[in-house]
């Protein structure tokens, strides 16, 4: 190759306005393909999904008259619901015009808070909300669900224990859950963030 | 979005985004796909424009951080198009074989290589390439010599 790059480039480049830009069509209206639109789109989806699940809830304890139950588990959606959205505002922060090194450590970092969000919702928040629903029903186990399956006089270590129980074996199946879809949503594009980050933070130094 | 601000702000300036995205992308959809996305992502972003850089500058940013992180799917797809010199018909640039060759041999390097030598290959100064990146310019000048052998011996090799 006996010309040089930058030959080669202005010479194929003399006339830049004749390059012809591809057919857009109603761009004005595209939905953005950049993963973190696309993650942002489906948890707004699934997020907006919780508000009928819990009206659901209700309606289902009302039929069922279990009303102190219906009333604590929607409330529990619905606070689910916010915590969601304000997670999702996390989103509108990434400036796409700021420098390359910036907008991808922030992106990383927006990767990394909803990951770890997620990750809590299974680990502590879910867990508990099922424990406090075993807790709730033994105080008023005379109208709960729980009548049907234990006797009057069960105490609260038992309701506990079966409480405990159950919240494991959800603990387990939302880890691994956690984990596969975390792999698949993320893990190459976790892993080449990180290096086109490292690459440039070694070119800063 | 108004038809005005594309007609108006990107299709001027379209030759630096069909340039990048040609560099960050093997098939013709995935270079339709990042085209578009970078021109939905300057119109988003279009209010955040101030006139202290300059608007290509602007742009070189925005399509740059579009094409780093945009996630890659023909990979997984079997039909995907390769860009030939048919797919890109349109453009009698890139019919040029001698550019051809130094976009396969642009497309070997790292994705911070690519930004860096498409940027200086545009002519822009190291201390702008520095703020684009989010370096320093005297690192930028030492990495566009490292850069430039690379392609070199790839060039003279016809590629591998």
């Amino acid at each position: 190759m006996e010309k040089s790059i930058e030959k080669i480039w202005n010479e194929s480049f003399i006339n830049e306005q004749s390059l012809v830009a591809p057919k857009i069509n109603d761009l004005y209206n595209q939905k953005s393909k950049s993963i973190i639109s696309r993650i942002k789109r489906t948890y707004e989806i699934d997020n907006k999904g919780l508000i009928p699940i819990a009206v659901l809830v209700l309606i289902t304890s009302i039929i069922f008259s279990q009303y102190i139950i219906g009333v604590y588990g929607a409330s529990l959606i619905i606070g689910l619901y916010f915590f969601n959205r304000n997670l999702l505002n996390r989103f509108n922060t990434i400036d796409i015009k700021s420098d390359n090194l910036t907008y991808l450590k922030n992106y990383r970092k927006i990767i990394d808070y909803v990951s770890k969000a997620t990750k809590n919702l299974f680990m502590y928040i879910i867990p508990l909300v099922v424990l406090s629903i075993f807790i709730l029903g033994y105080f008023i186990k005379d109208t709960s669900f729980l009548a049907r399956f234990i006797s009057k006089d069960t105490t609260l270590i038992e309701i506990l224990g079966i409480g405990v129980t159950v919240v494991f074996i959800i603990f387990a199946i939302a880890m691994t859950v956690f984990k596969i879809s975390t792999k698949i949503l993320y893990g190459t594009l976790i892993s080449k963030l990180d290096d086109i980050i490292k690459e440039i933070e070694e070119l800063k130094q | 979005m108004s038809n005005d601000f594309y007609t108006t702000a990107i299709l001027p300036h379209a030759g630096i985004i069909i340039k990048i995205c040609r560099a960050y992308t093997d098939s013709q959809e995935d270079f339709e796909d990042f085209y578009q996305e970078a021109c939905l992502q300057i119109w988003k972003s279009r209010t955040a424009f101030q006139d202290k850089s300059k608007w290509s500058t602007w742009l070189y940013r925005v399509t740059l951080n579009v094409c780093l992180t945009l996630a890659k799917k023909n990979t997984k797809r079997g039909y995907a198009t390769e860009i030939t010199n048919e797919a890109s018909e349109d453009n009698k640039a890139f019919e040029n074989e001698n550019l051809n060759l130094l976009y396969k041999a642009i497309k070997k390097l790292s994705e911070v290589d690519r930004a860096i030598i498409l940027l200086h290959l545009d002519e822009n100064p190291h201390k702008e390439i520095a703020v684009i990146i989010g370096t320093s310019a005297n690192n930028i000048a030492v990495r566009i010599n490292r850069i430039k052998k690379q392609l070199k011996i790839l060039l003279d090799g016809k590629i591998n």
